[in-house]
């Protein structure tokens, strides 16, 4: 057991969804303008016109209602040069997050100016709004700004019903890593083992090892390989299915107690009919085959019953 | 002003605020200040402030 | 607890339904706050410091929400806190707001929270797997439906327990006007005959997925005299790691020990006679008869047969739930500070039709994360100490 490095493993986990935005009647406005080629703002309860319009004063928080077209050409009041801009971002050469005072506004609209190169931008220069090609309710209907020295593009407006919602995509891409003790638990697991560890002050025995034990707050070092059979001690029958499940329901996740072991995992449980499950009953892994291992509990693909005397009740209860 | 190093020296996000504040206290235990300021910031604007004063007595 | 007192003067709340797509979140909190600040009779002005809760992040992909909330939330150049503690955070949100001002750092403080879950989708977003794991996780349903089975193993409880609760809290539901689901014709049978989602937690006996908001404006003693208040009389929170070995996940060890520090702090040596009405978290409906142990309503192994005698119905010796509870809503970071605002509405005597008749002690209680932040209040009509 000794031979197993403890470096941490590590592996990408890419979380995204479609979120689904529900503007509200200001911001629904605001959309809905864009999409026409016109920019709406609304007036504070100062008299000053903002934009992006607030739905509520940032001076009072009272509600705010009096809309304001303003101007689709402006000044720069401050900018910063992306070189190298990121995925996802308005632009994908180099250029200028700027904020930009619309004629007819008194604060600025934070959107990329297309000038080629910073020796082109300055504060107080003059810019108009680029249209997006394919209009459809959102700040992205602005494509960018652009120099007026830069020769216009004809876009055409998009019409249509107003725009209630607008769909925002989020991508977060991390890089997991596990402990160094869940990692060499993870490479007993790519060799076949179950490597857990003991607390040397309540002797408890934790798989997935932790190097800590969460009740005593003391370092664990002393590992245990334990055997692939256990016990079920409670369970549930998943039949619902939804977005991003990776098992067919109707399916068993069980929690199972290795024999050895103080704490159950959350493991699928096949081999007989869903309801023929029980607290108690014993079971043992059905590992995949070894071709397919790697660093993961998944190389255990399930666990079947083995058929002896269930466990009593007695025996487990202090597990659940 | 930041003898610490400050945040250009080190920046765990989330947890620069509470190291500035510890960073004041520490200048205060080992004695070389009396008073000393913490400052946190936070938001994609810094639109969010926090300051705070410690004393030694 | 901090040495001033602190009372409820207002609360507020929106329909909850599946999806309001007429309102950004900030217009959804702010019909929340708009009903909470009529409610106290108080402006703009008379808030000191906003505290805003709600669940992670990845329920409507915003990061810090309250930073862009500020406006709506009337916080601009004031102080202004997020709390974080999964779906218990409207609880912990109304304690920290009442710490606030229990501390005598403010005198009046407006605490909100929210959910626009149909900005995206719970269940995806509590089952996002990291590498190396076996992926059976199931969303919420699927974390608390074995620990269901092992409290009927362990109690003895009939199988029509849950049952018996989900109808009485969704009849109930049908007695708020801001419940999300209406259902007065809902019996012990239909829940029965419906769908098995997570087994044995059945589709009746699940809480719907709302978007929602709630607000209770809390303020000092001098602010609260001589107005209707539901007075502060104890607050309390514990926290236990979800997964240990010998971990009680029936009956965690957190959630005795908050209620064992709540009712000393409000002077309650016996919590079924002394409290009239308890707003308890109950998202799936065999939790109320496992919180009523764990709260000490009755003995363990004991709270489901309170369940079955009818005493927490409206009527009963402790209703639970009158405004139908997270069975009949459940914005999921709102639905903590919910129970606590329902529990303020009762003892004020403005729950309407699900009012319990002569209410002077409440109950609001949330939990979250795995069974393993819980958070406690006890409010009153009458000051502490005054009983």
């Amino acid at each position: 057991m000794v031979t197993i490095s403890s470096e941490p493993l590590s592996a990408p986990l890419n979380v995204g969804f479609d979120y689904t935005r529900s503007l509200g009647p200001v911001l629904g406005r605001f959309a809905t303008g864009l999409r026409a080629h016109t920019i709406a703002g609304i007036r504070g309860s100062d008299g000053r016109v903002l934009v992006p319009p607030a739905e509520y004063d940032p001076v009072t928080a009272e509600k705010l209602t009096e809309f304001v077209d303003v101007g689709t050409e402006g000044v720069v009041q401050t900018w910063s040069w992306i070189a190298q801009p990121l995925a996802g971002q308005p632009l994908q050469h180099p250029f200028a997050w700027a904020l930009v005072k619309l004629d007819g506004a008194d604060t600025g609209l934070l959107h990329a100016v297309d000038a080629g190169s910073p020796d082109r931008m300055s504060t107080g220069m003059r810019v108009r709004v680029r249209w997006a090609a394919e209009p459809v309710g959102s700040i992205r209907d602005i494509e960018c700004f652009e120099p007026l020295d830069v020769e216009p593009t004809e876009r055409a407006p998009g019409e249509g019903d107003p725009v209630t919602m607008v769909t925002t995509p989020i991508h977060l891409t991390y890089q997991h890593t596990a402990s160094p003790e869940e990692s060499r638990y993870l490479r007993g697991l790519a060799e076949g083992k179950l490597v857990g560890q003991r607390c040397p002050a309540c002797d408890k025995v934790y798989i997935p090892p932790r190097g800590s034990c969460p009740t005593d707050g003391v370092p664990t070092e002393d590992e245990i390989e334990l055997p692939d059979h256990g016990i079920v001690t409670t369970f549930c029958v998943v039949n619902v299915p939804f977005l991003g499940q990776r098992i067919k329901p109707p399916y068993v996740a069980a929690y199972i107690l290795l024999e050895g072991a103080d704490i159950p995992f959350l493991h699928l449980v096949l081999g007989c009919e869903a309801s023929e499950v029980r607290m108690g009953m014993r079971v043992r892994a059905q590992w995949r085959p070894r071709d397919q291992w790697g660093t993961t509990l998944e190389n255990i693909d399930h666990f079947e019953p083995t058929g002896e005397p269930d466990a009593a009740y007695e025996t487990f209860s202090q597990h659940l | 002003m930041n003898p610490s190093g400050g945040v250009l020296a080190g920046h765990p996000m989330f947890a620069a605020g509470l190291i500035r504040i510890g960073a004041a206290a520490a200048e205060i235990s080992a004695g070389r200040a009396d008073k000393a300021l913490a400052h946190a910031t936070s938001g994609p604007l810094l639109q969010q402030n926090l300051v705070c004063v410690l004393e030694g007595r | 607890m901090g040495g001033q007192l602190a009372a409820v003067i207002g609360t507020g709340q929106t329909h909850h339904t599946a999806k309001r797509l007429d309102v950004s979140m900030a217009g959804l909190c702010r019909e929340a706050i708009d009903r909470a600040m009529a409610d106290a009779g108080t402006d703009w002005a008379d808030i000191d410091a906003v505290v805003l809760g709600k669940a992670p992040d990845l329920f409507e992909g915003v990061m810090m929400p309250e930073l862009f909330l500020a406006d709506a939330l009337g916080a601009t150049g004031k102080p202004l806190l997020r709390v974080h503690t999964a779906g218990s955070v409207g609880g912990s949100t109304g304690n920290v707001a009442a710490s606030l001002v229990q501390s005598g750092v403010h005198r009046r403080v407006l605490a909100v929270a929210f959910e626009k879950q149909s900005e995206s989708n719970a269940m995806w977003a509590l089952s996002v797997m990291p590498p190396f794991h076996m992926p059976v996780g199931a969303g919420a349903g699927g974390y608390f439906a074995p620990h269901v089975r092992s409290y009927i193993r362990r109690s003895g409880a009939p199988n029509h327990i849950g049952a018996i609760v989900a109808a009485k809290d969704r009849r109930n539901g049908a007695l708020n006007p801001y419940a999300h689901l209406q259902q007065a014709d809902i019996t012990v049978e239909s829940v029965q005959a419906s769908k098995m989602l997570w087994d044995p937690i059945r589709y009746d006996e699940t809480c719907p997925s709302s978007d929602g908001a709630a607000a209770v404006v809390i303020a000092d003693e001098q602010t609260a005299k001589g107005r209707p208040a539901a007075w502060i009389h104890a607050t309390a929170m514990r926290t236990e790691p979800t997964t240990f070995a010998g971990r009680d996940q029936v009956s965690p060890q957190a959630g005795k020990d908050a209620a064992a520090a709540l009712w000393k702090q409000a002077g309650i040596s016996d919590p079924v006679s002394e409290v009239d009405v308890a707003e308890i978290y109950v998202p799936f409906s065999w939790f109320e008869p496992m919180w009523l142990e764990n709260l000490g309503f009755t003995e363990e192994g004991q709270g489901w047969k309170f369940t079955e005698a009818g005493e927490t119905a409206i009527g009963g010796r402790l209703p639970v739930n009158p405004s139908g509870g997270v069975l009949s809503s459940n914005p999921i970071g709102a639905s903590g500070l919910l129970r606590y605002a329902e529990a303020a509405m009762q003892v004020l005597g403005r729950a309407g039709d699900h009012q319990v008749d002569g209410a002077r002690v409440a109950l609001g209680h949330a939990y979250g994360g795995g069974s393993q932040y819980f958070s406690l209040w006890v409010v009153g009509s009458e000051r502490p100490g005054a009983r």
